[in-house]
């Protein structure tokens, strides 16, 4: 008889589940047109440090003009494409105002941060951007 | 007695399928044949309500929310739908749940897509949301939470969404979650809008509630997760878990004491239960079935299990005979159970499900299926098989050898359903099958399939499933329906046999 061992798909096949502490990326997505899309690399990007085990949860602050819950639509293939690490989505405003409030927050929050976009962005989002010494991660940029 | 929180869904979830769960798929497809509401009437009658419109049974993953909230101390209570507008004035937040939302799961994103209608699931959830005491919670500003299996669904509706007023979607295994959501909620604090629950995130066995009112049928969680890995299954994302038979025994215990004299054991492999790995073992599931016999009045099913696990069970143990014919011998004629033989070709089997045939390897995969079948059939154990159409790399030498192991089953007491891929699991960001991709080969897989279901349908009707006479008018509905179904078949058959040989 050929034993065959089964993969392990999960990245945690711990029998009583898994209760530890969580270390967090705050992930900032800048969507500046309606008809903007998550790109692939942004999503490979964001996923692949969890992959490797470095964060076990997401929080996803979407900017966006597209009101919500339509902007979950430009997101979807990100949220499609997990199967690794918590993910929790929050609206976060449509312009660069909305972004200096939310970076404010988050950077006295004292988690990971990174700031993504899927175009070049305007000066109006690079200037916020600079304020707090982020480098935005552009699509196909960080690769 | 009021409630801050109220759980529900529509009536094709809150119903018991006239306690024959597999009349429960009718509520996957659109009515065929007969009137909607006959068709909604067979398989999904209304439910016996208290005074406040708590059903005696409700979906499991339900009552493991209501258990959940209660647990934590909140006024919570799964109400039917029908009731929801008496508790419009305490009620804070309304919980949702489905296995299907939209009709995008298999089955009934296939019954859609051969027939072009709508599925009743779809129709009737929508027409909750719609409804006047929906809309009303929403202007009284009430919290709007969804989830389920089927949580995903909302993505690729969001205008629908924002119509409902969903606030908060939560995607996963939801016990460790919910309680900070139901907080924020509850203070009127920002909600975030979609949850997905990690591996890291989901409840330990201790961690995960035991329900307090009825389930559905008598479902009961024995097992959570699955350790075979298969590419297109998210259920084998979530680690594995074993419910211990305390756990077990209290939730038959409820079911019972709550009028429900049946069990469904759950599980993604019913047979792993205590395994070794994927190696079934003797000792846990003849405890299980004997603890779960013990407790049941009428009769036990279980909810899926694995061909592999079958043919390794039953070589090693003679474990099945001993199920049926030691243990519930005198209890039940056969058992019911879904299982998944998804293809029949070696190939794609190694490549999307490498561990589904183990211990024994892919390649012997379709000597497992019908080794395994031919000892349920021996068995009296009746088995729903599902396949998969369409899935990624699926070439049309699969196709054939699928065909090919359909004609070596037919002997088999069983039920094929083909279903079409949907992208889940590892497999989540493929695309959907679509219409134009549908080839002469699956058309002659859909055909055996129909041909074999339509000859052992009527077989399993008249020695086993509804043949009391209580359900003479279902049967006879059904019968009108299996009827139906072959003139449909016969009169489409030249144009069928025209695109299968061309």
């Amino acid at each position: 008889m050929n034993y065959v061992q089964p993969p392990h798909v999960t990245p945690l096949s711990n029998p009583g589940g898994a209760a530890t502490s969580h270390k967090v990326l705050n992930a900032v997505v800048i969507l500046s047109r309606e008809d903007d899309f998550m790109h692939r690399y942004l999503t490979y990007d964001i996923i692949r440090e969890s992959v490797r085990g470095k964060y076990k949860k997401i929080q996803l602050y979407v900017i966006s003009p597209l009101p919500p819950p339509l902007y979950l639509k430009q997101i979807r293939d990100l949220l499609l494409s997990n199967i690794h690490v918590g993910i929790v989505v929050r609206y976060s405003g449509r312009d660069a105002d909305s972004l200096k409030k939310l970076l404010q927050k988050l950077v006295e929050s004292g988690n990971d941060l990174r700031v993504y976009s899927s175009r070049s962005l305007s000066d109006e989002y690079l200037e916020v951007i600079k304020q707090f010494g982020i480098t935005p991660i552009l699509a196909g940029e960080s690769l | 007695m009021s409630f801050e929180i109220v759980i529900t869904t529509d009536r094709t979830m809150m119903t018991n399928h006239r306690g024959k769960e597999f009349l429960g798929f009718m509520t996957t497809g659109p009515a065929i044949g007969i009137p909607e509401f006959l068709w909604m009437w067979i398989a999904a009658p209304k439910v016996k309500v208290d005074e406040l419109g708590r059903p005696v049974e409700a979906p499991y993953g339900l009552r493991k929310i209501e258990a959940r909230l209660q647990d934590l101390g909140y006024k919570a209570a799964v109400i039917d739908p029908d009731y929801i507008s008496k508790h419009l004035n305490n009620m804070k937040i309304l919980m949702i749940g489905h296995h299907d939302y939209f009709a995008y799961g298999p089955p009934s994103s296939e019954w859609w897509f051969i027939t072009g209608k709508e599925p009743v699931n779809r129709k009737s959830f929508v027409r909750f949301m719609r409804s006047e005491p929906v809309r009303k919670a929403r202007e009284k500003g009430v919290k709007i939470i969804a989830g389920g299996p089927a949580a995903w669904q909302w993505l690729w509706e969001v205008e629908l969404m924002r119509e409902f007023g969903v606030d908060t979607v939560i995607d996963g295994e939801a016990e460790l979650v919910i309680g900070d959501i139901v907080e924020r909620a509850l203070n009127n604090e920002e909600l975030p809008q979609y949850v997905f629950v990690g591996p890291y995130e989901v409840p330990q066995v201790s961690e995960i509630p035991v329900i307090r009112g009825a389930s559905v049928n008598g479902l009961v969680e024995i097992m959570r997760g699955c350790p075979r890995g298969c590419k297109f299954c998210s259920v084998t994302l979530r680690p594995l878990r074993y419910i211990p038979l305390e756990k077990i025994r209290a939730e038959v215990e409820i079911n019972v004491r709550n009028g429900v004299k049946n069990t469904i054991l759950h599980s993604e492999d019913v047979l792993l239960y205590g395994a070794d790995g994927i190696k079934p073992k003797e000792e846990p599931l003849i405890k299980l079935h004997e603890l779960v016999k013990r407790l049941t009045p009428d009769s036990i099913a279980w909810a899926h299990t694995s061909f592999a696990a079958v043919k390794f069970a039953e070589d090693n143990y003679r474990l099945l005979s001993k199920i049926m014919n030691d243990i519930l011998y005198d209890k039940q004629d056969y058992l019911g159970v879904e299982i998944g033989l998804e293809t029949g070709s070696p190939n794609l089997a190694k490549k999307i499900m490498p561990a589904k045939s183990a211990p024994y390897p892919p390649e012997k995969w379709p000597e497992v299926v019908e080794e395994a079948l031919k000892i349920l059939h021996e068995n009296r154990i009746v088995p729903a098989v599902t396949l998969i159409l369409g899935i990624p790399e699926e070439t049309p030498d699969d196709l054939i050898k699928t065909s090919e192991l359909l004609d070596r089953i037919r002997q088999y007491r069983s039920l094929v359903v083909p279903m079409f891929f949907v992208p889940m699991g590892a497999l989540k960001d493929r695309d959907w099958f679509r219409k134009n991709a549908i080839r002469r080969e699956h058309i002659d897989v859909m055909l055996k399939t129909l041909h074999h279901s339509i000859y052992w349908a009527e077989d399993i009707m008249n020695k086993f499933y509804i043949k009391e006479s209580k359900y003479l008018p279902v049967r006879i509905l059904l019968k009108a329906f299996i009827r139906y179904v072959k003139y449909k078949v016969n009169k489409l058959r030249p144009l069928l046999e025209e695109l299968t040989h061309d």
